[in-house]
């Protein structure tokens, strides 16, 4: 049940944006894919959710190429969650995660309440989205992901419009998606010491080359922060709770 | 069926009878009525009624898709270009028809309004297809690119009804086209009807078909393709769903604007939002709206009948600046 790109190359217009990535991501664990700004972490999430067709290479579930899975059967493996909160009908919460059905094609209450329930939410289910604050907006989001029940859950800086207390919850959340139920988990994140302290697994991106690989005490070596992001810095504290300081 | 098409749908059966018994001449419905009441009903106002109806739903139908479809309570059918297509087709006819063989001729107007909106829908597909399937490999455009494609085409078509008008073989074509062109269900008969219909109500099953996938567009365009809709395939339901129901409304009845953009607003409180509660309910209200407004036009004490398509503005553009002064507000 893996998540595999293979020598995968993609482009904006004319623009290489990845260039010839190669990684297997395994269920059961938190991936997260850091690097400087442009370094093609979003693009790359995208093309893993099968959203943007590869210029060369591929990217398989389970062996086979997205690019050759029906939608439907697509969007039942893999729950994407975009960056921005971009809700177009003032609509209620319970109406929002219900969307996460669509390619079922089922009420799916069980799975709606499960996702509610899971995420706190289940006061708020008749609340219009616009009366909800920014954490509970995001919660909502994911819990859209959640109640779809797919295999690969991917988010794209599910944690950047969040408080601190906000942010811990919604990790939490998310380990426990990959810890208990078996989902995969990727998430693209800006913050090295979230990455640090609560990924299984870290893709350090720069340029588009996936230029690091492994648990996040290796990937997010000093050396390698130094080389990709330009800045002299350590890690100071325990693991699973370290903290980036830097030099200057 | 949800509560709003309920509603509407009791508000349409009320309004049928009413529209049948209102005119220059009031039928009483009990009683003695006027010695041709029998003629005037299955002649001139059940036809006009059904038409009315018919245009109605077709029109708030598309409205409700569109604002679906483009994530914005102001979109209204007219963006897509498909209104003006038709209308050029119909102005275009005022020419072409001395020219062609009487029994075509006769069947001009509709049939080349209907050759003008399709066309307009074969230019949106030809550039639909296009974006659709660069958005779908990252490209952007997408959704605007398109509606923006839909306003050249809007406007082209109307440049070139602006020139059909000035160069109007005579003035009495002239006061033809800028009569034709402002909309209305005077002297309709079934022939209009049988074209209508079935155009728009296949166009409306169209749109129904679009429905979830423009209640995924909820969340976004990545959002809603990584639910499973397939844009290209969306985008072609619109513009046939769209295509179907205002080529055909502007073939028997001129440019009636405004109910697509109203209809879906009143409908959406009585709604949960999304825009498959709203296509329904949208269609049995736009034909209560046209219905309504047909059977005011008629009685409206005034020396000439008050165009249907000028009364629909003349009710449609404050609703817009109303529209757009609660978006200012952030209500909407």
């Amino acid at each position: 049940m893996t998540l595999a790109a293979e020598h995968l190359t993609l482009t904006r217009g004319r623009r290489a944006v990845v260039e010839g990535i190669t990684t297997a991501l395994e269920p059961g664990r938190i991936t997260a894919i850091v690097g400087p700004n442009g370094a093609g972490k979003s693009s790359l999430l995208l093309a893993l959710a099968g959203l943007l067709e590869p210029a060369s290479g591929s990217v398989r579930l389970d062996g086979a190429p997205l690019t050759g899975l029906a939608p439907r059967a697509r969007a039942q493996a893999i729950g994407y969650l975009p960056q921005t909160p971009d809700i177009a009908w003032d609509v209620s919460v319970a109406a929002l995660v219900a969307l996460g059905r669509l390619p079922w094609r089922d009420r799916g209450a069980q799975e709606i309440d499960a996702a509610l329930a899971a995420l706190d939410l289940g006061a708020l289910r008749d609340r219009p989205v616009s009366r909800l604050s920014g954490g509970e907006r995001a919660r909502v989001l994911l819990a859209r992901v959640l109640a779809g029940t797919p295999r690969w859950i991917l988010a794209d800086e599910p944690l950047a419009a969040l408080d601190l207390a906000h942010q811990l919850a919604l990790i939490t959340y998310l380990k426990a998606c990959a810890k208990e139920c078996g989902q995969g988990v990727v998430v693209v994140l800006h913050d090295l010491a979230l990455a640090m302290n609560h990924a299984d697994h870290v893709l350090v991106l720069h340029e588009g080359h996936l230029v690091a690989e492994g648990p996040p005490r290796i990937a997010l070596a000093p050396q390698g922060i130094a080389r990709v992001w330009g800045v002299d810095a350590h890690w100071l504290g325990e693991p699973g709770r370290m903290a980036l300081v830097s030099e200057a | 069926m949800n509560r709003a098409s309920l509603v509407f749908a009791a508000l349409l059966a009320a309004l049928v009878p009413l529209s049948l018994l209102a005119g220059r001449v009031w039928i009483a419905p009990f009683g003695e009525g006027p010695a041709n009441a029998a003629l005037i009903l299955a002649e001139l106002r059940l036809p006009r009624a059904v038409l009315g109806v018919v245009i109605g739903a077709g029109l708030g139908a598309a409205g409700a898709a569109m604002q679906g479809y483009l994530r914005n309570p102001l979109a209204d059918p007219g963006l897509f270009g498909i209104a003006p297509m038709a209308a050029l087709g119909a102005v275009a006819s005022f020419w072409l028809a001395p020219l062609l063989p009487p029994i075509v001729a006769a069947w001009s107007l509709p049939l080349l309004a209907l050759v003008g909106a399709a066309l307009g829908m074969a230019a949106l597909a030809l550039i639909a297809g296009r974006t659709a399937s660069d958005a779908a490999e990252g490209a952007g455009g997408g959704i605007a690119l398109f509606t923006l494609a839909g306003l050249m085409l809007a406007s082209l078509a109307g440049a070139l009804t602006a020139l059909a008008i000035t160069l109007a073989p005579n003035p009495f074509a002239l006061s033809e086209i800028v009569m034709w062109l402002n909309g209305a269900l005077t002297d309709r008969s079934w022939r209009e009807v049988a074209i209508a219909a079935p155009l728009t109500l296949a166009g409306i099953g169209v749109l129904a078909l679009a429905a979830r996938s423009l209640d995924a567009l909820t969340l976004g365009e990545a959002a809603a393709r990584s639910l499973g809709v397939e844009p290209r395939r969306l985008l072609f339901l619109l513009v046939a769903g769209v295509g179907l129901t205002v080529g055909a409304g502007v073939a028997v009845a001129g440019i009636i604007g405004f109910v697509g953009l109203v209809v879906p607003h009143l409908v959406r409180p009585l709604t949960d939002r999304l825009p498959s509660s709203l296509i329904l309910p949208s269609a049995l209200a736009g034909a209560c709206l046209v219905l309504a407004a047909d059977s005011i036009v008629r009685v409206l004490p005034l020396v000439t009948e008050l165009r249907l398509g000028i009364a629909l503005s003349l009710i449609g553009a404050p609703f817009f600046g109303w529209l757009l002064v609660r978006m200012r507000k952030g209500r909407i």
